[in-house]
């Protein structure tokens, strides 16, 4: 049997947003953090525009109640600003905010000392709100219940994962972040995970599999 | 039989390396032929032949099945969201200002007080040191007067003194005389 060839990796997903949407001509995060390292207050606010979106994914990721995601998601770009001086620029802007925001929703766990998964009974008026609002609008899709109780099925499963394992399958399948990105946000290297997602998926799989066989 | 053993789990290493990006690439795969439909022929051919493989594939498609049924918190971030960390950040450091001036009042005002100290110390030891001796000498009542050991007065009343000296001078002009 022939060797595999390698493949060139592809960019993110179709679905997903991409990590830095710029238009032609414009400014990269470098010129942008240099100028709001000299208290360029525009250049900060389109860093914000920029990034915001991959912040509130990788804090839902951990954190997954909508509450918290905001909160940790202002914090971590108050922060970002306080301590943009610091920043070196060795590395991107994006792996550094990653960062914070990894670490502003681990400690805020740590303080609430509770479990990052969301069920029914945490979500609140307004998701439940969007959630009657898209079965609306969805039409002839599963019943609102029927759904509310597929999704905490699913983080149910989650939840028997390793949180660091956990935070890449939704990272990849949910928010549609590249493997190369989920590695800039755990500071690993892409290939571990690859495999990790690799066990993580087969082990929900399993999961699925035997319940359904009880 | 064991290099072949060997040779099959390095391919099926890097199919699982591999297929990887593939899924990346077709997000919307619910099939495995649909998902392999971009992948290299030899990767298809690997998939093909190997079962542990396809499982694999198998389940990345099962797992983003399952995971669809998450909301995306991605979205959650609207224009909204720049200005409301910019009025944070305004926030935050109109606190941090405060907080400063306070630390910067303190020590004017305690320049201040310094200045204020010394001039009501001088003013207050220039009148000391002026100021007319207008207080009388207490006056030594006879109840005041210490007495001795055996009770009577340390000091001898000035009457007792008078006496004494009459006495003295009545015996010096009987001498004389």
């Amino acid at each position: 049997m022939p060797r595999v060839p390698k493949v060139e990796p592809h960019g993110p997903p179709a679905g997903a947003k991409p990590p830095a949407a710029k238009a032609p001509g414009a400014v990269d995060d470098r010129e942008l953090v240099r100028r709001a390292q000299g208290e360029d207050q525009e250049a900060f606010e389109e860093l914000i525009r920029r990034h915001q979106h991959r912040v509130f994914a990788v804090a839902g990721g951990i954190l997954r109640r909508r509450e918290d995601v905001e909160d940790i998601a202002q914090q971590v770009f108050v922060k970002a600003y306080f301590s943009l001086k610091r920043f070196d620029q060795r590395a991107a802007f994006s792996t550094w905010l990653y960062k914070i925001t990894v670490n502003e929703c681990w400690d805020l766990l740590r303080k609430k000392k509770v479990r990052p998964l969301v069920y029914e009974s945490d979500l609140s008026e307004e998701q439940a709100r969007q959630v009657i609002a898209s079965e609306e609008k969805g039409g002839g899709g599963p019943d609102i219940s029927d759904r509310l109780e597929a999704r905490q099925r699913v983080e149910r499963l989650l939840e028997g994962l390793d949180e660091r394992d956990r935070l890449m399958l939704i990272l990849k399948e949910v928010e549609g972040f590249a493997v190369e990105e989920i590695a800039q946000v755990l500071d690993l290297n892409a290939n571990t995970v690859k495999v990790r997602l690799f066990r993580a998926r087969r082990r929900i799989v399993n999961k699925v599999r035997k319940r359904g066989e009880e | 039989m064991r290099n072949f053993l060997s040779k099959r789990s390095a391919e099926c290493r890097d199919f699982q390396s591999q297929i990887e990006d593939v899924a990346s690439a077709t997000p919307g795969a619910k099939e495995l032929s649909e998902l392999l439909t971009a992948a290299p022929a030899a990767l298809k051919e690997h998939a093909a032949a190997c079962s542990a493989c396809r499982a694999a594939v198998e389940n990345i498609l099962e797992a983003r099945a399952l995971l669809a049924e998450l909301p995306s918190h991605a979205a959650m971030a609207g224009p909204w969201f720049a200005p409301r960390v910019m009025a944070a950040i305004a926030a935050r450091k109109a606190e941090l200002s405060r907080a400063a001036d306070t630390w910067t009042f303190l020590p004017r005002l305690a320049a201040r007080l310094t200045w204020a100290s010394s001039i009501a110390l001088l003013l207050a030891s220039a009148w000391l040191y002026q100021r007319p001796a207008t207080m009388p000498a207490p006056a030594t009542s006879a109840k005041a007067v210490a007495t001795d050991i055996t009770g009577d007065p340390d000091v001898e009343p000035a009457s007792q003194t008078n006496v004494d000296d009459e006495f003295l001078l009545s015996l010096a002009e009987k001498q004389h005389r």
